[in-house]
């Protein structure tokens, strides 16, 4: 089966997995390998394929959030021909440009996400006042984190707007990963008090429920855009210049 | 908004950092140099205050530097790295509410020649009206003239004599002076509530600000310690045990520096909503001031267990800040109660 560079066409044989929204998508960002002899992250070329290209076929992949919910998929590739037009950057250079539009995927994409999370908690305060009464909440355990939680997504905020004064001056680079890697891991502890907050009733999964899938989908948010693990790698090596 | 220092900031920081690095390195905490009781930095004032750093946010006409609460914000990041004592806010708030309405005593206080300890409840406090009673403890006021209290209602500046049964105690952080003392009806020569004006925001930030030199001081000892000391013929830094505790601490210190600096620009453009975002801030930067301190003594093992490196000064130092003006329990209530400001 021919692979790589066919005269002004790319030909992709293979698989990719844990590719999200594969199905609704028209577009797609691939990075494949267009020089098999070079080393792991060199060889690399990004590439813009059209889903609607002969050839692709794909695996639809069911997720923890709630039953039949369908959010990645498995593609395959199958003699796949691209236009070489379609690449980004230079050929066998794609892992710079991925680089580059993953320091946004980590650092300043999060945006709007951060807003939306502040809103989540003051819902999350309304809720816990009616039902533990205003005064109380502030000697409660539940008053207590969720102070935490609030200042935490304030602090989010400023966040953002440091990597956004960085970006004015340079793409976003390894710092991104603090945010990123603290901002996941917060959107699980906010989530996760919800179901202190209704209690026994959070065993139950309703039609319109606002809490729950919510609740499991942050499980996604440490392992997606890079684990929590390897953006920690990241920091501690990159950042802070800790031996591999 | 932007939250990088802009250079004019930065040339303050550098000189800030450049005269502590001279004057109070880390190591005067040692042992060996200071011994472990007191305040080794006493003879700093008179120095701060010729570098115009005790009125660096008084505005001119009450004879400071007339610079905003984003420069005041950065100098106090830099005292949490060096750990300079605390007595530097009794200074600062103190010349704050002093140049209002005496000008000859924020005049003292900012030339470094009457010093202004500190005032933090043991229990709750009565105060109507400006009238004060309850039991305190006195920190760096052995030499001071005048008392700056600081509740979580309310910020207050007395004369010493105004406290009574003035007695000493030993403190967990030993580099600095601590006694207890009784306020019977005291009457402070100014004082603000927390619902009016913008002190107590200022004392938040500003204690928030000295938290993030305090976890960014922790994290970096960790990182140099773990790029040296080797184990099983590696440094342990390349453990990712270890790594990753380094990198917990950078996120912890980020998230701190990066809401001070947010709180101090809505605070230095007087807005509503400085005083949600100066909260906000002391309660993160504490939190990761305890974390950083306490990590960072894990990250050394033994030799951060002695008083031989700084490692434990940290975490008894972020103790020490977090119960002035009332511990996290007590911001963490107040700030639930609040309004949000999104
Ligand atoms: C909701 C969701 C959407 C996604 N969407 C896409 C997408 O659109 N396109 C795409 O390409 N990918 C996507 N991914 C895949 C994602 O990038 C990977 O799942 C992720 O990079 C982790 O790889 P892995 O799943 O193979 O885990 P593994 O690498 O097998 O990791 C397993 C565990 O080992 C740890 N680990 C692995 N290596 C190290 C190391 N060096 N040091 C320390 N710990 C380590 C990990 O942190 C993790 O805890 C998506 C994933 C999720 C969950």
């Amino acid at each position: 089966m021919p692979r790589g560079i066919v005269g002004d066409e790319l030909v992709v044989n293979g698989s990719k997995i844990w590719t999200s929204s594969a199905h609704l998508a028209d577009w797609q960002e691939l990075l494949v390998r267009t020089d098999p002899a070079a080393p792991k992250h060199k060889g690399i070329s990004w590439v813009i394929c059209d889903m609607q290209t002969p050839g692709i076929e794909l695996r639809p992949i069911l997720i923890m959030t709630a039953p039949g919910h369908h959010h990645f998929n498995q593609v395959f590739y199958t003699d796949v021909r691209i236009p070489l037009s379609n690449v980004v950057g230079e050929v066998n250079d794609g892992w710079n440009v991925a680089m580059s539009t993953l320091g946004f995927e980590r650092g300043t994409a999060g945006m709007l996400e951060n807003i939306r999370y502040g809103a989540v908690v003051e819902r999350l305060v309304d809720m816990a006042r009616q039902r533990l009464g205003a005064s109380a909440l502030e000697n409660d355990d539940i008053g207590q984190r969720l102070a935490q939680l609030r200042a935490e997504v304030t602090a989010v905020r400023a966040m953002t707007y440091r990597i956004a004064s960085r970006a004015a001056i340079a793409p976003p680079g390894s710092e991104a990963s603090l945010a990123r890697a603290f901002f996941s891991q917060l959107q699980q502890r906010i989530r996760r008090i919800a179901l202190d907050i209704i209690g026994p009733d959070s065993i139950e999964l309703p039609e319109d429920d606002p809490w729950i899938r919510p609740y499991l989908r942050t499980y996604s948010n440490t392992i997606a855009a890079g684990t929590s693990e390897i953006q920690r790698n990241i920091i501690g090596e990159r950042v802070l210049g800790l031996p591999r | 908004m932007n939250l990088l220092p802009t250079e004019e900031q930065q040339q303050i920081v550098d000189m800030v950092r450049g005269f502590l690095a001279a004057s109070a390195p880390l190591e005067r905490l040692r042992p060996d140099k200071f011994g472990q009781i007191g305040n080794p930095d006493a003879a700093l004032w008179p120095k701060m205050a010729e570098l115009g750093i005790l009125g660096l946010g008084v505005p001119e006409d009450g004879g400071g530097l007339g610079l905003s609460a984003v420069e005041e914000a950065l100098t106090y990041i830099e005292f949490g790295r060096a750990l300079v004592s605390v007595g530097v806010l009794g200074a600062t708030l103190g010349a704050h509410l002093a140049a209002r309405t005496m000008p000859d005593i924020a005049a003292a206080i900012m030339a470094g020649t009457s010093a202004v300890g500190l005032a933090t409840p043991r229990g709750a406090v009565a105060g109507d009206d400006g009238i004060f009673s309850s039991e305190f403890h006195l920190i760096e006021a052995n030499e001071a003239d005048f008392i700056l209290l600081l509740s979580s209602d309310a910020i207050a500046l007395f004369r010493r004599e105004e406290f009574s049964r003035q007695s000493e105690r030993l403190s967990m952080d030993s580099h600095m002076r601590l006694m207890r003392a009784t306020l019977e009806n005291g009457k402070p020569l100014s004082w603000s509530s927390v619902k009016d004006g913008i002190d107590h925001a200022r004392a938040n930030l500003l204690i928030a600000a000295y938290a993030t030199g305090v976890a960014e001081a922790a994290l970096a000892g960790a990182v140099d310690y773990a790029k040296v000391r080797e184990q099983f013929g590696k440094p342990i830094g390349s453990f990712q045990a270890i790594k990753h505790k380094c990198a917990d601490m950078a996120i912890a210190a980020e998230v701190a520096s990066c809401q001070v600096a947010f709180a101090s620009v809505t605070l230095s453009k007087n807005s509503d909503e400085s005083r949600f975002h100066a909260l906000a801030s002391r309660i993160v930067a504490v939190d990761s001031a305890l974390k950083n301190g306490a990590t960072g003594i894990q990250v050394h093992g033994a030799i951060g267990f002695t008083a031989e490196v700084e490692a434990h000064l940290f975490v008894k130092r972020a103790h020490l800040i977090d119960f002035i003006g009332g511990d996290q329990r007590v911001q963490k209530g107040q700030f639930i109660g609040a309004d949000a400001v999104i």
